[in-house]
C-alpha cells in the first residue's frame, strides 16, 4: 500500500455534515480550489459527473453490515495534482452504485480521487479496492473520531 | 481470438482493470481473448461492431442498439472471488456460444 500512503495527506482529511451529494462536493470542492489542488470547473465536473457515472460502492458483499463508501472522480483536466482526499459524513449520503447505477447505497465514506495525469499507469482504483475490501480496515475507520486518527491509520502510522 | 470492448466512464481508468482482469482470467481458462479499453462516451456502433463481446463498468444507456453480446463487468473491480467469479463463468459461456 505504498502507493496510497503517499496519496493521503494530513490537509486532505475531511469530516463533513452535509446531507446531500451537491453540498458535500461544493463544500469540499471550495476547500480543494483554495489548496490549488483543483480547478474552479472541479465542482461542476464531479457533480455532473457522480449523476452521469455514479461512484457508490455497495461493500455488503465484503461483509454484512459494513457501511458503503464512494469514491467520486472527474476528468483529469479539472485536477491539479495526484492525491486521495478522505471525507468522513456524519450523515450518510445517498450515492448511486457504480456497478449497478439504477440501485441507491447510503455511504459513510467518500475516498475522493484527485488525478491530473492522463497516462497515469498507478492504479488507485485497486489500491483503494484492496484497502476497502478488507473488513478490518473499514471496521477500524468506524473506530476513529479524528482526522488525525484517520491520517495515522490510512497512512500506516 | 475473442475480442472484448472494456468500458468505463473517464478518470481512473477502471476499464483497464476489466480488460486485465479479463484477459488474465480467460487465459487461465484457456481461451485466446484480447482486449480493449475505452471510455464510454467515445463508444459509436461502429465500435462496437469490430468486437464479438461488450464488457462494461455497467448497463449504459446508448442511443443505438448493441449488436453483440453484453456483460456487465463492474463486480470484478472488486477483486474478491465472490463477485468476480460469476462475471468470469458468463463471459466463459458466451464464449462457448461464439464458437469461435
Amino acid at each position: 500500500m505504498a502507493v496510497m500512503e503517499k496519496l493521503y495527506q494530513k490537509d486532505l482529511i475531511f469530516s463533513s455534515n452535509a446531507t446531500t451529494q451537491q453540498e458535500v462536493f461544493t463544500e469540499i470542492s471550495s476547500m480543494l480550489l483554495e489548496k490549488g489542488i483543483v480547478k474552479e470547473s472541479f465542482k461542476d465536473a464531479i457533480i455532473e459527473r457522480e449523476s452521469n457515472y455514479p461512484t457508490g460502492l455497495d461493500l455488503s458483499p465484503v461483509a454484512e453490515g459494513l457501511p458503503n463508501v464512494a469514491i467520486p472522480h472527474t476528468d483529469t483536466e479539472h485536477c491539479d495534482a495526484k492525491a486521495v482526499v478522505f471525507i468522513k459524513l456524519t450523515n450518510p449520503i445517498p450515492f448511486n452504485n457504480m456497478i449497478a447505477p439504477d440501485n441507491e447505497l447510503n455511504v459513510n465514506y467518500l475516498f475522493m480521487i484527485i488525478n491530473n495525469e492522463k497516462t497515469n499507469q498507478t492504479n488507485v482504483l485497486s489500491e483503494l479496492m484492496a484497502f476497502m475490501t478488507d473488513v478490518d480496515n473499514i471496521k477500524t475507520l468506524e473506530t476513529l473520531e479524528t482526522n488525525e486518527d484517520i491520517y495515522n491509520f490510512l497512512t500506516n502510522k | 481470438m475473442i475480442k472484448i470492448l472494456a468500458a468505463c466512464g473517464a478518470g481512473i481508468n477502471s476499464s483497464h482493470q476489466i480488460k486485465n482482469g479479463l484477459e488474465e482470467e480467460m487465459k487461465k481458462r484457456g481461451y485466446k481473448v484480447q482486449a480493449d479499453a475505452v471510455v464510454i462516451k467515445d463508444i459509436t456502433k461502429e465500435m462496437v461492431e469490430e468486437y464479438d463481446i461488450f464488457a462494461p463498468i455497467s448497463k449504459p444507456k446508448f442511443s443505438f442498439e448493441i449488436p453483440i453480446p453484453v456483460v456487465e463487468a463492474g463486480p470484478i473491480l472488486y477483486r474478491i472471488p465472490a463477485m468476480s467469479a460469476p462475471v468470469f463463468d458468463e463471459i466463459e459461456s458466451v464464449i462457448k456460444k461464439l464458437q469461435k
